[in-house]
Order: structure tokens, then C-alpha cells, then sequence
């Protein structure tokens, strides 16, 4: 199967992560004006669908947020749908997850940073937003606790980024290796390397299961995280 | 493979955000609209029927407060109009009784004033008669014993008659 990015990249000179993003943003809105072309009070099954993962991704915001939440269900909405396509379209043959790109789920994780202290700041101001870094510890620890708390607040962005990417990695390698093992085994021919085929032919469909399972539940974990990061840089000494 | 490349990064950070805008913008926003909006009409629709049933069992309530009322109202008047009943039953019995009294007390009275008028007609008629038994006495120049024997067929007609 040839590799639609790698192709693109070929002829083009754009990189197949970002290729893989285009698409990733193409199908969005071909499923979102599939969805939401026609809107009825008694929601077909795309609407239907649509306003499931709406409904999730805005009672979570609103479950951690509370009613300040609103201007950021854009934000995260965006974020959850963006990261769930992308991570399932590597499961397609010939395409790859965008999000198996360290430079994908760092833009992604940059958001979330620079929202978090950007709103953060906006919502406290300047000082405040810094002094609750070392807050609710004794003067003589807050140099220390500052410190620590600024180390843990960079540790968040690059966790965020590593967790996604190592995932979809992980998955697009394993993915690879067994395909590629597969095409080794019956290059090299005999008796034993055919029977051998079996294996990796069997572990395929239940790996791209569990990338199925595993893309799902990042793009969770993601916007999990960053709704909590944002979240409580704004409501911190409320 | 595990290498930022700043350009790429903010390549894609840029197709990230322009892609959420402009899906936001476009197509994500009038159906959060759609759903607060029929969110929003559901909610009235239960205010609406929570205020109709409040108002429906207020005026329940009134309904059998009034009831009530005309309930007692009902058997106050029964009441009254029995007292009334039984008080112009008495008055009536009374009247009745004070006029049978009445009626009684006249019609002896009667018969004693035409007793006494036939014992005053019945002297006179005894008067006339000996009168006259008199005056046949006088007239055939009876004895004694015929005056007697007469005395006696006067008396006994009297008593027959």
C-alpha cells in the first residue's frame, strides 16, 4: 500500500505530518457539515452522534470549569475531535496518525501551556498568578515550592506531548514492524517462515483494535488534562 | 523522528487553531447553538408544566376550600329550614288545637243556649197546654178524677213526645 503523506511529501516537499493534519482537518469538516447540514430538533444519526461528543466535551468543561467555562468549549471541542480523527486515521492503510508526530502533539500540548498561564495571568493578574505557585506553605519553603512548581508546571506540556505521541508511536511502529514481518517471512519462503506468517497476520487486526481503544482514550486523557491545567490556573485562590 | 522542528511545530500549531476557528465559526457553533436552544425550550417546557401544575392544584385546593364552604353552607340552611319546619309544624298544631277549642267551646255554648231555648219553649207550650186543658175542663165540667186521668195523659205525652 503506498503511503499517501509520503507521497505528497515526495512531490510536494510538505512534511507527512502535516499532510496527515490536513486530512485529519478535512475529514472534521466533512463529517461536521455532514452532521450538522440539515439540523433537526429529532437529530438524525450524524447529529445524533455530533451532539453525543458536543454533550461530552461540554459537560466536562462545565463539571470542572463551571459556567466560565463556555468560551473555551471551542477550544476543547477542537481539541478532543482533532486528536481522536487523527489518531484513528492511522488505522486506515496508506495514511498515519498526524499525532505519531513529536511536533504535533507539542503544538497541541503549546496550546494548552500557553492557555493555562495566559488565562491564568488574565484571570489573576501578574502577581497573583505567580504567587500561587508557592502559596499554602511556610515563607522560608516558598523559594523552593516556586521553584519546583515552575519545573512541574513545564513537566506539564512535555508529559502532555510525550504521553500522546508515544502512544500513536508506539502503535505506528508496532503496526510497521508486523507488516513489515509479514512481507520478510514470505519474501524468505519455506515451510517455516509461512507458517510463521500467521502470527503476525493474526496480531495486526488485534493491535489495530487496541490503536482504536488507545486513540480513544488519549485524545480523553488529553483534553481530560487540559481542561483540568486550564481550569485551575483560573479558579487558583478564588 | 524524536526531533522538534519549530517551523513544522508552528505550521501545525497554526492549522490547529485556524482548523478550530473556522470549524467553530462555521458548522460547530450553530449546532451548540441548536442544542442550548432546544436545551433552553426544554427547560421552559418543564418550567411551563411545573407552573401549570402549581396553579392547577391551587385551584384544586380553592375548588375544595369552596366546597367545603358550600358543604357547610348547605347544611347550615337544612338546618334552618328544618328548625323553621318543625316551628311552623308546632304553630300549626297549636293554631289547629286552639281552633278545634274554639270550635268546641262555640258549639256547647250553642247547645246550651238552644237547650235553653227549648226548655223555655217547652214551658211556654206546657203553659199553653194546660191552658187549653184548662179551658176543656172548664168547657165539659169534668170531675176530678177525669182532671187527673188528663194531668196524667198530658205528662206521660210529654215524656214520649
Amino acid at each position: 500500500m503506498p503511503d499517501i503523506g509520503e507521497a505528497v511529501k515526495y512531490h510536494l516537499g510538505v512534511p507527512v505530518p502535516l499532510v496527515m493534519s490536513w486530512v485529519t482537518v478535512a475529514i472534521l469538516f466533512a463529517v461536521s457539515f455532514a452532521a450538522t447540514r440539515r439540523l433537526r430538533v429529532v437529530p438524525g444519526r450524524m447529529q445524533a452522534a455530533m451532539e453525543m461528543v458536543f454533550g461530552f466535551v461540554f459537560d466536562l468543561v462545565d463539571s470542572v470549569m463551571g459556567p466560565k467555562g463556555k468560551p473555551f468549549y471551542p477550544l476543547f471541542l477542537g481539541m478532543f475531535l482533532f486528536i481522536v480523527v487523527g489518531n484513528l486515521i492511522g488505522l486506515v492503510p496508506g495514511l498515519s496518525s498526524p499525532t505519531a508526530n513529536l511536533n504535533t502533539t507539542a503544538a497541541l500540548a503549546l496550546v494548552t501551556f500557553s492557555s493555562t498561564h495566559f488565562f491564568g495571568i488574565r484571570k489573576q493578574g501578574f502577581f497573583k498568578y505567580l504567587a500561587h505557585f508557592s502559596a499554602g506553605v511556610p515563607w522560608w519553603l516558598k523559594p523552593l515550592m516556586f521553584v519546583i512548581e515552575i519545573i512541574g508546571e513545564f513537566a506539564r506540556p512535555l508529559s502532555l506531548s510525550f504521553r500522546l505521541f508515544g502512544n500513536l508511536m508506539a502503535k505506528e511502529i508496532l503496526l510497521a514492524i508486523l507488516a513489515l514481518l509479514v512481507v520478510t517471512l514470505y519474501s524468505a519462503g519455506g515451510v517455516m517462515n509461512m507458517t510463521l506468517i500467521i502470527v503476525p497476520l493474526a496480531l495486526r487486526p488485534l493491535i489495530i483494535l487496541l490503536g482504536l481503544l488507545i486513540g480513544v482514550i488519549q485524545a480523553f486523557v488529553f483534553t481530560v488534562l487540559s481542561v483540568f491545567y486550564i481550569g485551575s490556573a483560573m479558579q487558583a485562590h478564588e | 523522528m524524536v526531533s522538534i522542528d519549530p517551523v513544522l511545530l508552528l505550521v501545525q500549531l497554526g492549522t490547529f487553531l485556524v482548523a478550530v476557528f473556522l470549524l467553530w465559526r462555521f458548522l460547530w457553533k450553530p449546532l451548540a447553538k441548536f442544542m442550548e436552544a432546544r436545551r433552553y425550550a426544554i427547560e421552559q417546557d418543564i418550567e411551563s408544566a411545573r407552573k401549570n401544575r402549581e396553579s392547577t392544584e391551587q385551584l384544586r385546593a380553592q375548588i375544595d376550600q369552596r366546597l367545603a364552604e358550600i358543604d357547610t353552607e348547605a347544611r347550615r340552611l337544612l338546618q334552618v329550614a328544618n328548625d323553621e319546619s318543625k316551628r311552623t309544624r308546632e304553630q300549626i298544631l297549636q293554631e289547629a288545637q286552639a281552633e278545634a277549642r274554639r270550635l268546641l267551646d262555640n258549639a256547647g255554648r250553642q247547645i246550651a243556649e238552644e237547650r235553653v231555648r227549648a226548655i223555655r219553649d217547652l214551658r211556654a207550650e206546657t203553659v199553653a197546654l194546660s191552658l187549653l186543658i184548662a179551658e176543656k175542663a172548664l168547657k165539659q165540667s169534668i170531675d176530678a178524677q177525669v182532671q187527673h186521668r188528663l194531668v196524667d195523659e198530658f205528662v206521660t205525652e210529654l215524656k214520649h213526645g
